[in-house]
């Protein structure tokens, strides 16, 4: 924030530099093209809605009701979930003297690395009907039928086991931030430990909650994988149903109608963690705290983290290890995986660089040219992060079809789709890093008789080349575990390891989906450690 | 009658040993310091007493009561001990009330007169809905006072509460202080290593180096009769004249002395000389015996750093009229109006 304080500041003289603003006109032209790409989909959907007659008909269905109550319920119930998982999780790891605290740790962020549809894959083939857990039954206990796993409540038991890691890490990081001294106080005014963490603790960690919370709802709003392959009809599911049905103004209104939430709870999340300031002291020598002692309360807390890593990350990978086994077994072979692969890296390598170059023009603006104008520009693009993919895909395919037949179902389509997706991520790596390069550096360059290109081929670029890395390896693991769009938009005989274990699980071929789902993690996880070691470095 | 007594307290965080066999005793309405270099120790028993941390070894009583030994601890909460922490630490989603009812019992109307009569203690009538960011430091050291004191603690502990704040604000708010702790009648524990705060807050301090107590007296005594060198340096500037004691009479390189060494009867001796048991006059009249090293202007007067001829330093108050200039030769000559204290020169610290 200093940061911005300061380019704000130094404005003025910045403008008066760049006499002739040419570069300014370029990065201003770029940037709107960027936001028109954005806005598109939108635009199209309202349009389609719109024009056709029987769209806002479907408001009084109360179908359309039972999805907007289903979607709402899941994202409800999901962050609240994630919550009574994650906090207890993080407060433990960080607080108290649980025994292996750093292997608890080092694996409860971990299922972050599952995409929704694997995870859903995994579970099903386990809970499922005739699934592992009936089979183990059946012979020594006659038990025939599992309540069913279909529906809200496996729905919900996936998003919550691949969600909570991230009200673990925002926990995690806000308890170390807590000065000791506060909890202290609280004890030596005559509070137990039990009552100082209700009303000294959780209020200081309340926005750290929340907008974790709220980053759950939007998963789950937005999911598609999982709420697909459980048969839970929210927003996602009933979209793509419609979709494949072709009753396309319906799922035109419902897509807009998605959207709608989102940004709903996207500007709750602005306006409600504003974060409560701290005494502007905390900065200081940070002591830790002692570990509180656990005593014979370790049992069950031990319980509880073994029950929740064992659920989230071991069952998950044993069960895929035994279906790759399986898989090899029976014969299948990854020779059909090899396209799928080259497919995948293709898809998510281009796609990450088109969204690198996208995003560039609009942090350059919004880092170094501080307007109410930029300002508005970095707004729009953050409206991106409400689009769900499905959205998107089903914006362009009319899109395709009605005015740019050519790009219908080309590979170039499923690129702009990507970069439509991922370049509001792409534009949030690049600005801090951009920010956090001094602008004396620049200006130092000017002083140095450098152009303003030659300054950003020479100093800029160099400098922000650890942000440009985290960009693309950020795109390109999401893009590696993307579904929607490329299923609703890939090139006919395009496959991706995504969608080989999409099909293979619809058809509930779960070994033959063993293979591809196990590349995606590793695919997707690899620059994730890439990233770790940058940032520790 | 005794409010807090403390037994050959040890306290060790793995090799390091913070507390060495510590003994202290503090009056019922007494303000007493702890006065030491950062990494003495002083911290640590603070924490002991307020019951963050458990001694290895001894025992702590407050009101009479055992609330700790190498076994047992009482929690914090139980202790009936409040304190005030370096950085505040008020609670930043409370505001100035709020903070300060947070360890009040009873009713509303008890809490709300509580609140009320703190605040006009502490000459901040009228903030009660103010939030803590919206408070300058000095406002909040005194909210965070507010809040320690209003559960009627049995033992105040202050934890160099003043340190974030700027020297100016420092002078004026120990004065506060200080009137505010004897008018409520608190029992205090005050952290420093500030000398200056020390002396215009304790009625006695306890001057710790290096996790013991080297010497626990009033501010004049310790000035006066500091036990040992380390302790006469700590509480203001001192210098050290070689001496030695022979038959009967005190002999230092500037003349005799007309007094007994104290305690000690070795031959080889230091006396201690502040700068203000020096006198100085110029050397055109005479003779010289030092040189001036360097000087400082102090406004009323000027502190001078001193060689003598023998090649020992000296600091020397003089008065703003006597100006000389670095290099320049002057006489300086022992004029106490007082016993000088003598320490035997192998007594290191």
């Amino acid at each position: 924030m200093v940061e911005r304080k300061r380019s704000f500041q130094v404005l003025p003289v910045r403008s008066a530099l760049h006499n002739p603003n040419w570069p300014l006109v370029l990065l201003w032209s770029a940037s709107l093209i960027v936001v028109a790409l954005i806005l598109l989909p939108i635009a199209y959907l309202v349009i389609r809605a719109l024009g056709s007659s029987d769209a806002f008909a479907s408001l009084s269905q109360a179908r359309t009701w039972q999805i907007m109550f289903n979607s709402l319920a899941l994202a409800v119930a999901s962050a609240l979930c994630s919550m009574l998982i994650g906090l207890p999780l993080a407060w433990l790891v960080v607080r108290s003297d649980l025994p292996w605290r750093r292997f608890w740790n080092t694996l409860a962020p971990l299922p972050l690395v599952l995409p929704s549809f694997v995870a859903a894959y995994l579970y099903i083939s386990v809970l499922g009907p005739r699934g592992m857990l009936q089979q183990l039954l059946e012979g020594p206990f006659q038990i025939n039928r599992l309540p069913s796993i279909y529906g809200f409540w496996g729905a919900l038991f996936t998003l919550s086991m691949l969600t909570y890691p991230y009200v673990f890490l925002s926990t995690r990081a806000a308890l170390s931030q807590i000065d000791p001294a506060l909890e202290e106080a609280g004890r030596s005014l005559g509070l137990g430990p039990w009552r100082t963490f209700w009303r000294v603790t959780l209020p200081q960690l309340r926005p750290a909650l929340g907008s974790a919370a709220l980053l759950v709802a939007l998963y789950s709003l937005r999911d598609f994988g999982a709420v697909a392959l459980m048969r839970y009809t929210t927003f996602t599911r009933a979209i793509y149903t419609q979709y494949n049905s072709f009753d396309r103004s319906q799922a035109a209104f419902l897509a807009l109608l998605l959207i709608g939430m989102t940004i709903v709870l996207i500007s709750l999340e602005a306006r409600l963690f504003v974060r409560t300031r701290t005494s502007g002291s905390l900065q200081t020598s940070l002591r830790q705290s002692a570990p509180l002692r656990l005593g014979i309360w370790r049992w069950p807390a031990l319980l509880f983290c073994g029950l929740i890593i064992g659920l989230s990350l071991l069952l998950p990978i044993s069960v895929l290890g035994y279906w790759l086994v399986r898989g090899l077994l029976a014969g299948e072979t990854l020779a059909s995986v090899g396209s799928a692969i080259r497919g995948s890296l293709l898809a998510s390598a281009v796609g990450a660089l088109f969204c690198v170059i996208a995003a560039l023009p609009v942090s350059i603006l919004v880092a170094r040219w501080p307007s109410r104008w930029s300002k508005l520009i970095e707004r729009l693009i953050y409206i991106g992060f409400a689009l769900p993919g499905i959205a998107i895909a089903l914006a362009l395919v009319f899109f395709g079809i009605q005015y740019a037949r050519p790009l219908y179902q080309s590979f170039s389509m499923l690129m702009i789709a990507y970069t439509i997706l991922f370049v509001p991520q792409a534009v949030g790596a690049l600005r801090s890093a951009l920010l956090r390069i001094h602008i004396s550096l620049e200006e130092s360059a000017r002083s140095l008789g450098s152009s303003p290109l030659a300054v950003f081929w020479r100093v800029t670029l160099p400098l922000m080349r650890p942000g440009l890395l985290a960009a693309a390896s950020l795109t390109f693991l999401t893009a590696m575990k993307e579904l929607p769009i490329t299923l609703l938009l890939a090139p006919t005989g395009f496959r991706t390891l995504a969608t080989i274990v999409w099909s293979s699980v619809s058809e509930a071929y779960f070994a033959r989906a063993a293979a591809p789902a196990l590349l995606i993690v590793l695919l997707s996880s690899l620059p994730l450690a890439l990233l770790n070691r940058n940032n520790t470095a | 009658m005794q409010m807090v007594v403390c037994n050959n307290l040890d306290k060790s965080f793995g090799e390091v040993q913070a507390l060495r066999d510590v003994n202290l005793q503090i009056a019922v309405g007494e303000i007493v310091v702890l006065l030491g270099p950062s990494g003495c120790g002083k911290t640590t028993l603070l924490r002991l007493l307020a019951g963050f941390e458990q001694p290895d070894r001894g025992q702590i009583t407050i009101g009479g009561r055992l609330v700790a030994d190498a076994k047992l601890s009482l929690p914090p909460e139980k202790r009936n001990v409040g304190m005030v922490f370096q950085q505040h630490a008020l609670f930043p989603h409370l505001n100035v009330a709020q903070n300060i009812t947070f360890g009040l019992r009873g009713s509303r109307q008890q809490q709300h007169e509580r609140v009320d009569e703190l605040l006009h203690l502490i000459e901040l009538t009228g903030y009660a809905e103010r939030m803590p960011h919206q408070l300058s430091g000095g406002q909040q050291q005194r909210v965070a006072l507010a809040r320690a004191l209003a559960p009627r603690p049995a033992l105040l502990l202050l934890d160099e509460p003043f340190s974030s704040l700027d020297a100016e604000l420092r002078v004026s708010m120990r004065e506060q202080l200080r009137v505010i702790l004897k008018q409520v009648g608190t029992t205090a524990l005050f952290v420093t290593h500030d000398r200056e705060e020390a002396f215009s807050l304790g009625d006695r301090i306890a001057v710790m180096l290096a996790g013991s107590i080297e010497q626990f007296a009033t501010p004049e005594t310790l000035f006066m009769r500091p036990i040992n060198r380390f302790v006469a340096e700590f509480v203001g500037l001192a210098s050290f004249l070689p001496a030695h004691w022979q038959a009967g009479q005190l002999y230092t390189c500037l003349g005799p002395l007309q007094q007994a060494p104290n305690g000690h009867t070795d031959a080889a001796l230091e006396v201690l000389v502040r700068p203000d048991d020096l006198k100085l006059s110029g050397a055109q009249q005479g003779p010289s015996n030092a040189t001036v090293l360097q000087r400082r202007f102090q406004g009323g007067e000027f502190l001078y750093t001193l060689q003598l001829d023998s090649g020992q330093q000296l600091c020397c108050l003089a008065n703003h009229s006597l100006s000389f200039s670095e290099g320049e030769r002057v006489w300086v000559s022992l004029q106490p109006d007082h016993p000088l204290v003598t320490f035997p020169v192998d007594h290191f610290m």
